[in-house]
Parts: structure tokens; sequence; C-alpha cells
């Protein structure tokens, strides 16, 4: 169509497209992300408060935040705008766009291997040491640890602490006359005893996901390095430690075993999380090495009994250990909140670490652990056991501590020794030159609190700290 | 029209209808805002040293150095390139063979076209799921109806063998596409006149002198559009099937450069870097695309 056509008389007709486009540019504009609220101005001690999170995982979780919101508001007259937006792994990517926006954010919920490798070195969240001081007997005994870096409190955790497992048919196994095995000998005879009888997979694990292989290492590390793994691989991280020796060799090496044997086969390296728990719960596995996040999943597909098994002692003279963090779901303080609204934040800090509080929000997740004390979840055969055995041999989840690279290299590399696609002296390499690339291209520093001044620390260190006990109730 | 005429002669004065540059105005200014300044920032930030939090170190050309020197996004650049070429290949084979089977007239002509044309309407993410299921190795359709009709032993791990994934890949991204170049294959197809093939009859062509000498010459711009569709489409559309089927694994096997690159700048947080990256990619698809283009788009091809 030329517009010459449309020429003489059709001015009209111009107008009224302009208008449409117009109209429809304001529109565009206009509309909401469903989740946020309103920009908040950045004033000095607003009457309110802005606590940024993803979204949460069920309905009721959000409804709980909603509820004890709404009745702090009618306690201290202070708002509280629930900023629920993206995924966990995103929130560290809106923090820093709300910094640049300059939007309020007063609290985050974030996990602490976040803070740990990302957003503590670039001084994102607040020393929480001091402000925490007085709310520290609202956890149980040695729950905070995890959320210390450099002897500094980051965060508190407000979630379920997590822990691996394996889950097991105990169904099938009375059927069978055989029990959870405690040492890989026993593992293995198990392991033909369904593969013969049953003629299905003995364990099945997420293989596909390259991000769960890490799981299955913190395990054999802790019994290949003798029940050392977490200062072995603080020593690597300060530069004081190569990762290519036999003890993490070997550790590769416990896996591979699992897979030569046929304990663990060819299924689990084309099987995501979802396949893992359809594969056990339809009993086409009798075995299932997870996170315990993948507990409620399983008891709400299976019509069998489930039970747990600690993993199986695979090295002579060691100990098992496993994988365990609360910190997932960690709470802190911006770096740039408003200091003037410190206070109000952290009335609302106490007042959901109430026990009734944290019962309402923390109950919503079903949690196996007891994080905030009061709110532990009811407790079966198999969450009881999580707590009385898991939780007492464990050690801090590794990819808490190593940053995301290393972790992609252990993701890499573990499945191709498995596979048979690597030996374990290369892959050890691969995890030692990663560490070097990481130092030369990002200046990697794993103890970076050592290195700041005393203008980084004030960034991070609240200028007055609120007196918390006054408004215990 | 004389009147017309002496409006746009050069040199008088014309008045200029402004009415086209208003209503092209906001798409320019969408471009300006999300393409063009984004490219400059990115190319800019590739001269720094930056993790997307803290301040911005002056890095020079470092960063360029570190990508020419890491394996993982030369492997990635290859992967790239296999991919773009299998996808290309076979989408356009395959979907000017289907062009040439349901051009012709037959009951049922229109759900064939229907049902091949589906998977073009669906999202990455869902195609992604829903092979990833499909390869499943304990409930998956394919290996479930390779153990019924006997064939147990091509059953390979369609994702998780660093040999196969790439090509799993491939053929689900192919599988997504091929109605769609179908269909731009029938509309080439339709505007080949029937009497040039009724000309090749009398001179008495078969069917393989027909297709090379009549079919193929006066397909060819058919033919150059969805090559240039194929290429470009997979070079910059693979991050959603690639991240939903394998993350990039097994051991970077099924890396594209769009994955590393949102990986070294969003989880590695090495923006810079990833900066640098796609800076080069640009350069390299820029030259395959100009040389492509050059090479397909002669003047004799089009006679």
């Amino acid at each position: 169509m030329k517009f010459t056509s449309i020429k003489g008389g059709s001015k009209m007709k111009k107008l009224l497209v302009l208008t449409m486009v117009a109209v429809m540019i304001m529109v565009s504009g206009c509309s909401k992300n469903g989740n946020t609220e309103q920009k908040s101005d950045d004033s000095k001690a607003s009457n309110k408060i802005v606590f940024l999170a993803e979204v949460p995982a069920v309905p009721e979780e959000e409804q709980a935040w909603k509820d004890v919101a709404a009745s702090f508001k009618d306690e201290t007259g202070i708002e509280v705008e629930l900023r629920f937006q993206g995924t966990w792994s995103e929130i560290p990517q809106a923090l820093q766009t709300a910094k640049l926006a300059g939007d309020q954010i007063d609290l985050v919920r974030v996990g602490i291997g976040a803070i740990r490798s990302t957003l503590g070195s670039a001084k994102m969240v607040m020393d929480m040491t001091d402000l925490m001081a007085d709310l520290s007997d609202r956890f149980p005994e040695g729950i905070l640890n995890s959320c210390y870096i450099g002897g500094k409190l980051w965060a508190f955790p407000y979630a379920d602490g997590s822990a691996t497992t394996c889950l097991y048919n105990k169904t099938l196994f009375a059927e069978l006359g055989i029990k959870p095995p405690t040492t890989f000998d026993e593992w293995l005879i198990i392991s033909k005893t369904i593969s013969e009888k049953k003629d299905i997979i003995p364990m099945i694990f997420q293989g596909k996901d390259g991000w769960a292989w890490p799981m299955m290492y913190f395990d054999t590390y802790a019994q290949a390095s003798g029940n050392k793994a977490v200062e072995n691989v603080e020593a690597f991280l300060k530069g004081e430690y190569e990762f290519t020796g036999a003890e993490e060799q070997k550790a590769f090496d416990l896996i591979k075993q699992i897979a030569d044997n046929k304990i663990m086969t060819s299924e689990t390296f084309d099987t995501d999380e979802e396949g893992m728990i359809a594969t056990f719960s339809q009993q086409k596995a009798a075995m299932m090495f997870c996170g315990t996040w993948d507990y409620d999943s399983v008891v709400n597909a299976a019509d069998f009994e489930v039970g747990a098994f600690e993993f199986p002692l695979m090295v002579e003279g060691s100990t098992v250990q496993h994988g365990f963090g609360v910190g997932d779901g960690a709470i802190s303080i911006p770096s740039f909140a408003n200091q003037d609204n410190l206070e109000n934040s952290m009335r609302f800090v106490e007042y959901i670490l109430r026990p009734e509080n944290a019962k309402k929000i923390l109950l919503t997740l079903k949690p196996k652990f007891e994080v905030v004390k009061g709110a532990a979840g009811e407790r079966d055969e198999v969450t009881q056991f999580l707590n009385d055995v898991i939780a007492k041999h464990s050690v801090t989840y590794l990819d808490w501590i190593w940053p995301t690279q290393i972790n992609d290299a252990f993701s890499q590399t573990i499945p191709a020794v498995a596979s048979g696609n690597m030996t374990s002296a290369e892959a050890v390499q691969y995890v030692q030159d990663t560490y070097k690339t990481l130092l030369e291209e990002q200046d990697y520093s794993y103890d970076w609190w050592t290195t700041w001044s005393d203008k980084d620390w004030e960034m991070v260190t609240p200028k007055a700290i609120p007196e918390v006990k006054k408004f215990v109730k | 029209m004389s009147s017309h005429k002496a409006k746009l002669h050069f040199g008088k004065k014309r008045k200029i209808d402004w009415f086209p540059y208003f209503m092209c105005m906001p798409a320019i200014i969408l471009f300006f805002i999300f393409v063009i300044i984004p490219f400059f920032t990115g190319m800019y930030t590739s001269f720094f040293k930056w993790d997307g939090f803290s301040e911005m170190k002056w890095n020079g050309l470092n960063n360029y150095k570190y990508v020419f020197s890491d394996k993982v996004f030369w492997q990635a650049m290859k992967n790239t390139f296999v991919y773009a070429i299998l996808v290309t290949v076979f989408k356009n084979m395959i979907a000017f063979i289907l062009a040439s089977l349901l051009i012709k007239k037959f009951i049922g002509r229109t759900i064939f076209r229907t049902g091949l044309y589906l998977p073009v309407t669906l999202s990455y993410i869902v195609i992604g799921v829903l092979w990833v299921w499909i390869f499943n190795p304990t409930f998956g359709l394919l290996n479930g109806f390779l153990r019924a009709v006997g064939l147990e032993n091509f059953i390979v791990g369609w994702l998780s063998d660093p040999k196969v994934a790439l090509f799993s890949v491939v053929a689900v991204d192919v599988w997504k596409w091929v109605g769609y170049h179908m269909v731009l294959y029938i509309s080439g197809l339709q505007a080949i006149s029937a009497d040039l093939y009724e000309a090749a009859e009398i001179d008495g062509a078969n069917g393989w002198k027909k297709l090379l000498h009549i079919t193929i010459p006066q397909l060819n711009s058919t033919i150059v559009v969805n090559i240039l569709l194929s290429i470009t489409g997979a070079f910059v559309s693979n991050y959603d099937i690639v991240y939903i089927m394998t993350g990039g694994g097994p051991f970077h096997s099924t890396e594209v450069s769009l994955t590393y690159i949102m990986t070294t700048a969003f989880k590695y947080t090495a923006v810079g870097k990833a900066n640098a990256m796609s800076i080069l990619l640009f350069i390299m698809v820029f030259i395959f695309g100009f040389i492509q283009l050059k090479l397909m788009s002669k003047e004799e091809n089009y006679n």
C-alpha cells in the first residue's frame, strides 16, 4: 500500500493510528510484574520494610508469610512488603538489580553458598554478628554454624535443612529378606540379590543432573580423606593444598566402583531428578541416593514403605559422613539497606523467629530438621532417622565452600569418571586447573574477608545495633 | 500523476511525508535501546574485569586472551558449528522430501501437513521436557520401542553418552522445525510452472533430471531463505533446548556458545569475559553469514 494512497482526506486516519500506537505504548509501560509491588521510596526510617525472596515453592508458604506480615503490622504498625520474584538462584541478580535501581530492600533470602562465593566478597550483605547476638537462642545448638564465614555471621537460616541420604524400598527388602547395607561389600551383595531376583535397578541416582554428582563426592571424599574433607578443601582454596593427591583421586574411584559393580547402572546417567523419583516410586529401582528434599515426593508417589540408610562405609578405618546444610534459604540484610530502617528490620526478624510464627511459615515446608526452635515438623521413622543419625554424622556441603566454577568442574568430571570416559587422575587435574584459572581470571580469594580494609568493613557493618530484646514478647 | 512526478523530481522543493517515519520510530527506538546500546555496552564491558556486583576494573585485552585459551569455549564453538551444519542439512533435506510428498493431492494431506507443523508451535521448553522423557532409559518411548521390536542393541545413552548426546539434541531441533521449512518448500514448489515439467517430459526427461534441472534451480530462492533461516536459528536459538535437555553436558559435549556465555556471565559472574565471548561469536557468525549470503545469492542463481 502506498502512503500516497491514504493522503487526501486521511488525516483523521493517521491521527487515529497515532493515538492507538500511543495508547498501546502507555498500556504496555504500565503493565505490572505479577509478583512485585510498587517501588517504595528510599526514605529514612520508613514505616515499611521490603523483604526480597524467591517465589515460594508451595502456595501455603506464601500465604503463611502474608499472614505473619499482617499480624506483624497489627502489632507494630510496620508494613512488610513481600517481594517474591524469580527462583532461588536468581536472587543474587535480583539483589544487584535492586541496588542499581535504588530500590529499598531491607531483608533478602539467599543461599549461604551464594554469600560465601559471591555476595559476601562483593560486600552486598551486612555483618549480622552483633545484630543477631540477642536472638541466637532462638536456634537449636549448632544450627547457626553454617552461616558463619570468617568468624562473622552473615545470615540466619530460615528454611529446612537438608542432607544426602539413601532411601530404599523397605517392603521389597522385607520380601527378599535383606537388610540395608552398612558396608560396600554388603551393598554389593544386596544389589546382586535385587538384580537377580527382581530384575530391577539396584540403585538409581539423578545422574543426568550434573549439579547432583558432587553430592555423592561429598560422601566418598569424606571417607577417602579420613574425614578431613572440609579442612582439605579449605586449604585447597587458599592455595595451600593441591587437589591432585591420592585421597582426591580415590574419592572419584569409589564412585566409579559403585558404577562398575552395577550397584548404580547405566540408567542413572540418563535419569534426571523427576525420572529418579518416578523410577524408585514405581519400583523399577530398589534404592535411591538423593537429597532429603526428595523425600516428600517419594512418599507421596510410592505405594510401599520407604526406609532410609546411611551411605555405606567404603574405606576401612574411616567414618561415614554425609553432606549436610542448613542455610539454603538463609535471610540476610543487604549492605545497601537503609540503616535508619534497621530497627524495623530486626523487629521483623525477632517476630518471625518467635516459635508460633516460625511454625506458621516453616511447617508449610514439612521440614525434616528443626532449624528454628519450636518449628519442628512431624517426625516419621525416616525423618527421625535423618535427625538422629544423618545429621549427627554430617559435614558441611562442600559446594557451599568451593566456588561455582569448582563445583561445575566436579559436576562434569564425576560422571565422566564413573562412566569410564575419564580417569580419576585426569579429573583431579581438571579441578586443579579450574582453580588456577579462577585465580588468574577472576582474582579469586577464598578468605576474602582477610583482605578487607577498614573502609571495606565499614560498608558491611551496621552503624548502630538495635536493642531487639525490648521487642521480645 | 504529472503533479506527483513533479513533486518527486530532485532539486525541487517537496513535501516530506513524516507519517511513515513516525510509524517506524517506536520499533527503531526499541531496537536502539534493546539491541544497539547493549551491544556497544557489552563491547565496552569486555575490556573490564567485572563480576556484575563490584566495581569494574580495567583489564585491557586480557578477557580476549582468556577466551582464546579457554578450551571449553572452543569446544562450545565447535559444537555450535557442528550443530548449525547438521541442523541445516537435515532440516532442509527432510523438509524438501516431505514437501515433495505433501504437495500431491491425496486424502488426509491436510492432517499430515498440520501434524508436521504442530511441533513448530510448541516452545523449546515444552519440547525439551517432552524429549527428555522420550529419551528416559526406564520409561522413555524410544527405548521402549526399540525393546519391543527387538533392537535393544541400539539402545545407547541418548543424553549421557558424550558421542551421542549432541546428535540427540540436533534430532530434536530438526523435529521441531522441519514442518516450518516444509511449508516454505511447499509454497516454493507450488510456484513452479507445470509447463516446465510438461516440456521436460516431452523431451524425455526422467524424474531425477526434472529434479536437477527444473525443481532445484526454480527453488533456489526458497532454498537460500531456508538455509539462511536454519543457520542463523541454529547459531542464536539453541540455548533453550540445550539448557533443558542436557545443560551442556555430559562433559561439555553438548555445550554451545550461548549456554557457555550465559554460564560464564551469570553463574561464574565473569561478565567481562562473557562479553568478550559474545563479541567473538558475533564476529564469527557475521563472517559466516556474509560468506553464505554472498555465495548463495548470486544473480545467476535466479535465472
